[in-house]
């Protein structure tokens, strides 16, 4: 079969022409195939000056310096109370009449907080004044002694009576006679013989009334009647002291914490009715524990925080006995001014320094070694390319963000404070700033 | 059979071509649109909170019972599983023959709620996850850009309805939020308070639960119906938890928790995940689409919408869109459209010089043709228009016009001998059928193992077989119809045109007489003296597998985007604000770089997919970080990497910084990794650091993670057992309520729309940042209430400082297994642009020279992973069909042809080619990878079609059957258009893929194009010398002819 449509026998001009065009695009498209060809040749997926080298890491380093103590700080909390607080109480019982403070007010000492109903003490009390001076009038007249009108008038009776007594027998030689006569019975007769007698006891007595009076008073009715005058003044010191004891009065300066009770109820002796709280005086009790305390004395200042405020705290006391719930022993703080009210609940800032030698380092320079202990990384830079070497160290303290370490680490040495958990043992680093 | 049926009937003709158009455009039309595969999900994450243990409880109790069932499933390929601190993390993956995975995961789901009952107290139920390797449609971010602080409340709420706004447009599949944080509700209380109250947490924590009662009491059965008897006091507000009355343990007078606590709804503190746009607070949206959807018109909605949206915000928060796939989707299928037009129009032009220009306008029509009943195709089976899909169209360019070359070239020139159309179609038809059937049979031979690789990389790289083997075949169907017809109706050489006419070159090509005398010569010469002919054949791949140990090697192609991402690593226990901080100093060292246009974080969690084999692996990581950076353009990119790697490891010396390329194939975590397996997790730690240590001592190595040279600092106080015994306290207890005060006790929750909020109570935040705090945190003696004779001053609680010393301990912060096994793994992280093997291959050596392997304990192993593994599992997926295909491909040769002789000579061609692609890459410079195996397939594929050629053009003939080497000399000459043609076609179709550059395309079309010259040269010379070879010693044994 034929291919060639090139026929050999007609070679015209335009044959000539047309292989010519040919030839033409033909180089053209040749130029460039072979432009593609070195376009892509030299472009090369693959970039071939890529020169694969060795990888230096940048560290950041702290120098190890050692420290030979620190600091651990710790918070303990307590309850915030008043130096002293008292729930007052009538010791009477009656109704209580009058209350003057209100909770949350303040007081000042010997104020009158309250009073209870004393009517019938004053009632009582002006008796007894009357019994006082009935009393008294009649101490006096003891003393005193009888009236001359009184003698006189005994004097008189005596005289009566003795008059009657000569009647009587006047009277009973009378019936003697008659008796005698049979003119009466005997029962006349007796009866007058003892009228006689009856009389004549009478002017006894009256004689005797008289010797006593004109003799004067005894000594014990004197004494006696004193007696009861002394009595009668206790019972009215009693009843006014009962008066005074219907006011309750601040023993101290302070506020009325709560109120209990209010006017017209019937109290009894003992029920609170006020609880006064010296607030300007605030305390705190707070546990801590016993090996602390050698590191405290008393006078010492301590801070606490409350509503993101400082304050201050003075170790008043330590108290000699360990609490058995918590294990601790009470110490009071007295608290300087500050505006918290007793209840609420404060920490207060212990700091206890234990003497420790070792290196601060970031907690996060740490890694992980054999069976659970620790390791860093430090510089090692005597060879040609600074590494760094994984040494073993042992964490004495944390802070949280930083660590104390000790171990195989020098003063001086380069450890890496960030960035430990890219690297390994051995690797190449760089440091920078 | 009337072979020219389509000549003689012209409307059936039209009919086929409107049908191929219509079937084509309406397919266009509909198919959906993705930028890459939609890959089976086979992988899924069980999620097991195991709040307040250590990473060694988690695994012994947690972690390795789940195990335990997983292990048992036949279907699971491999599960890597994660114990950390309070949380025990399983990622399962399945075979990759495994087609229906829900079963499987109906199964496992069974057997893990099965051992629930074993799982400790305090272990939280397992939850699952499907891992979806699916990239984000769309991330959207809505920034809060008001001076005030940032209000995540009103961001959440905003983020909230745009989420359902979104979730109502048709299409949208799925919507996450990222950087959103949990509310809850928060009741904080004094540690001394508490104790003053005799109470601890928990019990608080429990009285509110107890006041919660959401459940129901029961029913009250009646006759006509069932009545719910519910308990009222449902918490249902802030108001409610503040009224919860809290009994105190002394002389039961009640109190409200109102009254000692400080209840209020906020967000959980700290935050477990922030996601910071622009250097502004934000919460992201995370849009997956569906996978059948057309992502362009998705996206136009959502657009549309967003752009109403953003109208209604509150002035103090913006809309970002983060990223979007659709523009980079549109711009690939843009590219690809721009390189298919061009190689077509290169095709064309080839066509032209040889065969004219009405032969090559018909052979040109078939690539629309073909094109379009490949989109019909597609559209029938279900696979959408993605970069592979789009990939496989333009490999087939070069190899479907070889079809319509060789009927096109056979009519005309039975045409120009005189016969007429009909007779020139049918006579060429029936000759043709048998042998260009068989050739595009084994060229989808040998493109079927890409499509029929199993698992996730099958499913990847398979649409590009598929679109193969649809083009060659539609073009086979189409030529022999179509085509045919075409040439019959159109040819020059119908009668009646003038001679003259018919000579001109571009009527009916070129082949000039001077070249064509020189060639003949040659061909002369060597069919002559058979032995040259199998030399110069043979001399080209010699060369070509000499070379292919040199090659370099990057098995997975970089991606061609204009992003880049980077991975921060804070120590183990930086907090979330600590990893900020680090996250926006980064990003303002970064955004100074002119080629740096945003930075975009995600903190506490890996960022939503932007790119698919990008993969969430980390969720509740306060140490973590990742941020997706966009760059003014796609160029040179690994440079650009590079600076940004050497600003951030001098500035940023406190962090592990990884700034990294986005590259093709299967997601890995890191480029080379080194895997440590053994019993013991101290002896690994050690062993582990060896290793280590080697590496970092390979040049080339910037980063390395090791998880157990990491750990956990722990704060361990040492308990002095008699104080507590005294105070009648177990360590237990002690621990209990140190972590409830701390951390927490959630007990109830508060109903608030559709969420619920726990409640949780703890410490104030003062109480528990500062360990001289935690040190005087009061914990309650005897917590049932019977104090024995306190002094009625203290509080009833004891400090915890009291009661022990406390030490710094570590703990180990991750234990990973791989399919049960503990594991150590040193990933190791490389600059971009150089290839893994680069330096896997140093570091395996230095560590056969360090002597670690050879002294490994018993028990202990040492294997690779990485990019490395990923590759050898691709190649064995793909090299596993390999066999039976072969064998199918032989059979094939053998039958068409029927001489094992002659399928001899194919299979030799076969193996030669494949030295020809190598030779063809080292010549350029370009790594030997996935691509470039495809490209050996192709390129297999077409050199067999070519010797296939010249085979049957020798059967043909008589007498160049017998082997006379004259004969076979025309029969070759004649053929010789036919195949430079096609070779020709073939490497201008791929020259325009080869001009755009990148790391992509151009190892493909090289080997194809570059090893299709010396494929002509094997067609040309190789085979037939061979042919004479062979055939000559059957002659000789038969006699003389």
């Amino acid at each position: 079969m034929s291919d060639v449509p090139f026929s050999v026998n007609k070679l015209t001009f335009s044959h000539i022409v047309k292989a010519r065009v040919f030839w033409l695009v033909a180089l053209i498209l040749l130029a460039t195939a072979i432009g593609i060809v070195v376009v892509v040749a030299t472009g090369g997926a693959v970039d071939a000056e890529l020169v694969v080298k060795q990888e230096v890491m940048p560290v950041k380093v702290i120098v190890a310096d050692f420290v030979d103590s620190v600091v651990y700080e710790r918070e303990f909390s307590g309850v915030v109370r008043a130096k002293r607080s008292s729930d007052l109480a009538f010791e009477r019982s009656a109704q209580v009449i009058e209350i003057n403070f209100d909770d949350g007010e303040s007081v000042s000492k010997g104020e009158v907080i309250a009073r209870l109903d004393s009517v019938d003490l004053s009632n009582s009390k002006s008796r007894i004044n009357a019994e006082i001076k009935s009393a008294q009038a009649v101490l006096d007249e003891l003393k005193q002694g009888p009236r001359p009108e009184v003698i006189d008038a005994a004097q008189a009776d005596v005289a009566a009576l003795k008059a009657d007594l000569q009647l009587a027998k006047n009277n009973s030689r009378r019936r003697d006679g008659l008796r005698q006569a049979e003119a009466i019975s005997m029962d006349e007769l007796d009866r007058a013989e003892f009228e006689v007698k009856a009389k004549d006891a009478r002017l006894k007595s009256a004689e005797a009334k008289l010797a006593e009076l004109t003799n004067g008073t005894r000594e014990e009715k004197i004494r006696a009647q004193q007696a009861l005058v002394e009595q009668l003044n206790a019972q009215r010191a009693q009843v006014n002291h009962d008066i005074k004891k219907s006011s309750l009065h601040a023993a101290y300066t302070g506020q009325i914490a709560a109120r209990f009770v209010d006017e017209g109820v019937f109290t009894t002796p003992g029920v609170p009715i006020v609880r006064l709280t010296e607030t300007s005086r605030l305390e705190a009790a707070i546990g801590l524990p016993p090996a602390l305390l050698p590191s405290l004395s008393r006078g010492q200042r301590f801070k606490f925080q409350w509503n993101d405020k400082t304050y201050w705290a003075t170790l008043a006391r330590i108290l000699p006995e360990i609490d058995s719930a918590t294990r601790t022993v009470p110490v009071i703080f007295e608290l300087d001014v500050s505006p918290l009210k007793p209840g609420q609940i404060i920490r207060i800032v212990i700091n206890e320094e234990r003497e420790r030698k070792g290196v601060w380092v970031p907690t996060e320079s740490l890694l992980p070694a054999a069976k659970g202990t620790w390791s860093v990384f430090v510089m090692n830079e005597s060879g040609k390319v600074p590494v760094v070497k994984s040494q073993s160290v042992k964490v004495l303290f944390t802070e949280g963000e930083r660590s104390l370490i000790s171990g195989t680490i020098k003063n001086g040495d380069k450890i890496v404070c960030e960035g430990a958990h890219r690297i390994s043992q051995g690797q190449a680093v760089e440091v920078v700033e | 059979m009337r072979y020219d049926l389509f000549y003689q009937n012209r409307r059936l003709l039209v009919l086929l071509i409107l049908l191929v158009v219509v079937g084509g455009v309406s397919s266009y039309a509909v198919l959906p649109r993705a930028e890459d595969p939609a890959l089976v999900p086979r992988a899924q994450n069980i999620l097991t909170p195991f709040p307040g243990r250590s990473a060694e409880e988690v695994e012994t109790q947690v972690t390795e019972v789940i195990e335990d069932q997983i292990s048992e499933i036949e279907e699971v390929k491999e599960y890597r599983s994660v114990s950390r601190a309070g949380v025990s993390f399983v990622a399962v993956e399945l075979r990759d023959e495994v087609s229906d995975p829900e079963k499987v995961w109906s199964r496992l789901r069974d057997k893990v709620a099965d051992i629930e009952a074993e799982l400790p107290d305090g272990a939280l139920k397992p939850q699952f996850d499907e891992l979806d390797f699916k990239a984000n449609a769309m991330i959207v971010a809505l920034k809060w850009t008001h001076d005030s602080e940032t209000n995540y409340s009103i961001l959440r709420r905003t983020a909230e309805e745009l989420k359902d706004q979104i979730m109502a447009i048709t299409g949208t599949e799925k919507v996450d939020l990222f950087g959103d944080p949990k509310e809850e509700i928060t009741v904080e209380l004094d540690a001394a308070k508490l104790a003053s109250l005799g109470l601890t947490a928990a019990e608080v924590s429990q009285t509110i639960f107890e006041s919660d009662s959401k459940s129901n009491a029961g029913l009250l059965r009646g006759t006509k119906s069932d009545l719910l008897i519910g308990v009222t006091g449902e918490l249902e507000s802030v108001r409610d938890v503040a009224n919860v009355p809290i009994r105190l343990s002394k002389d039961g007078a009640f109190i409200q928790l109102g009254d000692v606590a400080k209840i209020e709804k906020r967000f959980r503190d700290p935050v477990q995940s922030i996601a910071i746009v622009d250097g502004k607070d934000s919460v992201v949206l995370g849009m997956l689409v569906r996978d059948n959807y057309r992502i362009d018109y998705w996206a136009d909605r959502v657009e549309s919408h967003l752009a109403k949206f953003e109208k209604t915000l509150t002035d103090g928060i913006e809309i970002k869109t983060i990223f979007e796939q659709n523009s980079y989707v549109q711009n690939r299928l843009i590219n690809l459209g721009i390189n298919l037009l061009f190689g077509g129009l290169a095709v064309i032009v080839v066509i032209f010089f040889m065969m004219g220009w009405r032969n090559a306008l018909i052979v040109a029509s078939s690539l629309p043709f073909t094109a379009l009943t490949v989109l019909t195709g597609l559209n029938f089976l279900g696979i959408p228009i993605h970069q592979m899909s789009v990939t496989g169209l333009i490999i087939a360019l070069g190899l479907l016009i070889d079809n319509a070359i060789v009927i096109v070239d056979e009519v005309s020139a039975r045409m120009k001998e005189g016969d007429d159309a009909s007779t020139a179609i049918t006579e060429c038809v029936k000759k043709l059928a048998i042998p260009l059937f068989g050739s595009t049979l084994t060229t989808a031979f040998a493109f079927a193992p890409i499509a029929l690789m199993p698992g996730p990389a099958g499913e990847f790289v398979g649409s590009i077989a598929v679109s193969v083997i649809l083009a060659i075949f539609g073009s086979l169907i189409l030529s022999m119809t179509v085509i045919a017809a075409m040439t019959g109706i159109f040819s020059p050489f119908v009668g009646g045109r003038s001679n003259k006419e018919l000579h001109g070159w571009w009527v009916a090509g070129a082949s000039p007489k001077k070249l064509s005398q020189r060639y003949e010569n040659s061909l002369r010469t060597v069919f002559s003296r058979p032995a040259i002919g199998i030399l110069i054949g043979v001399t080209l791949p010699v060369l070509g597998f000499m070379q292919a140990s040199k090659l370099p090697e990057q098995f997975f192609p970089s991606s061609e985007r204009d992003q880049i991402q980077i991975e921060l690593d804070l120590p183990n226990q930086a907090s979330i604000s600590h990893t900020l901080d680090s996250a926006m100093a980064i990003r303002e060292e970064f955004i100074k770089h002119p080629r740096v246009k945003a930075v975009d974080w995600f903190l506490g969690e890996s960022a939503p997919t932007f790119y698919y084999n990008v993969i969430p692996r980390r969720k509740n990581f306060s140490n973590y970080a990742q941020a997706v950076v966009t760059l003014d353009s796609p160029k040179d990119v690994p440079s650009l990497i590079h600076e940004l790697q050497d600003i951030a490891n001098q500035k940023f010396t406190g962090d592990r910084v990884l700034v990294r390329q986005l590259e093709q194939g299967p997601p890995f975590d890191a480029p080379v990794e080194v895997r440590l397996f053994g019993p013991n997790l101290d002896q690994l730690r050690m062993i582990g650091n060896d290793i280590r240590k080697v590496v970092t001592s390979t040049p080339g190595v910037i980063h390395t993670r090791c998880d157990l040279s990491e750990t956990l600092p722990k704060l361990d106080f040492q308990i002095d057992e008699e104080k507590a015994r005294l105070v009648g306290l177990s360590n237990g207890e002690i621990a209990n309520q140190l972590a409830q005060m701390l951390e927490g006790a959630t007990g109830g929750s508060i109903r608030e729309e559709t969420e619920e909020l726990p409640v949780r109570v703890r410490l104030g935040n003062q109480d528990r940042s500062q360990l001289s705090s935690i040190r005087g945190v009061e914990i309650l003696a005897k917590p049932d209430g019977e104090t024995g004779g306190s002094s009625r001053q203290l509080l009833p609680g004891i400090p915890v400082s009291s009661l022990g010393e406390e030490k710094l301990v570590n703990e180990y912060a991750t234990i990973v297994h791989l399919s049960g096994r503990r594991m150590n793994e040193i990933q190791t992280f490389i600059p971009a642009g150089v290839l893994p093997n680069e330096i896997l291959i140093p570091l395996r050596k230095r560590l056969t020279e360090s002597g670690i392997e050879n002294s490994l304990p018993f028990g202990y192993q040492i294997k690779f992973g990485g990019e490395a593994a990923k590759r050898d599992e691709a190649v064995g997926s793909l090299f596993s069909f390999v066999g039976i295909l072969g064998v199918l491909m032989m059979a094939t040769l053998v039958l068409s042809f029927g001489s094992f002789r002659v399928a001899g000579i194919i299979a030799s061609v076969a193996m030669l080619s494949v030295g020809l692609g190598m030779g063809a890459l080292w010549l350029f410079g370009f790594p030997f990878g996935f691509m470039a195996i495809v490209g050996t397939m192709g390129l297999i594929g077409v050199a067999i079609n070519d010797s296939i050629v010249v085979l049957a053009a020798i059967k043909e003939d008589d007498l160049a059957r017998t082997g006379d080497p004259e004969a076979i000399r025309h029969v070759v000459m004649h053929a010789s258009r036919h195949i430079v043609s096609t070779s020709l076609t073939t490497m201008a179709g791929f020259a325009p893929l080869i001009l755009g550059g990148g790391g992509f395309w151009p190892p493909l079309a090289i080997t194809i194009a570059g090893g299709v010259m010396g494929a002509t040269i094997l067609a040309l010379y190789y085979v037939p010398s061979l042919y004479i070879l062979l055939m000559g010693s059957k002659r000789e044994v038969a006699g003389d002819a």
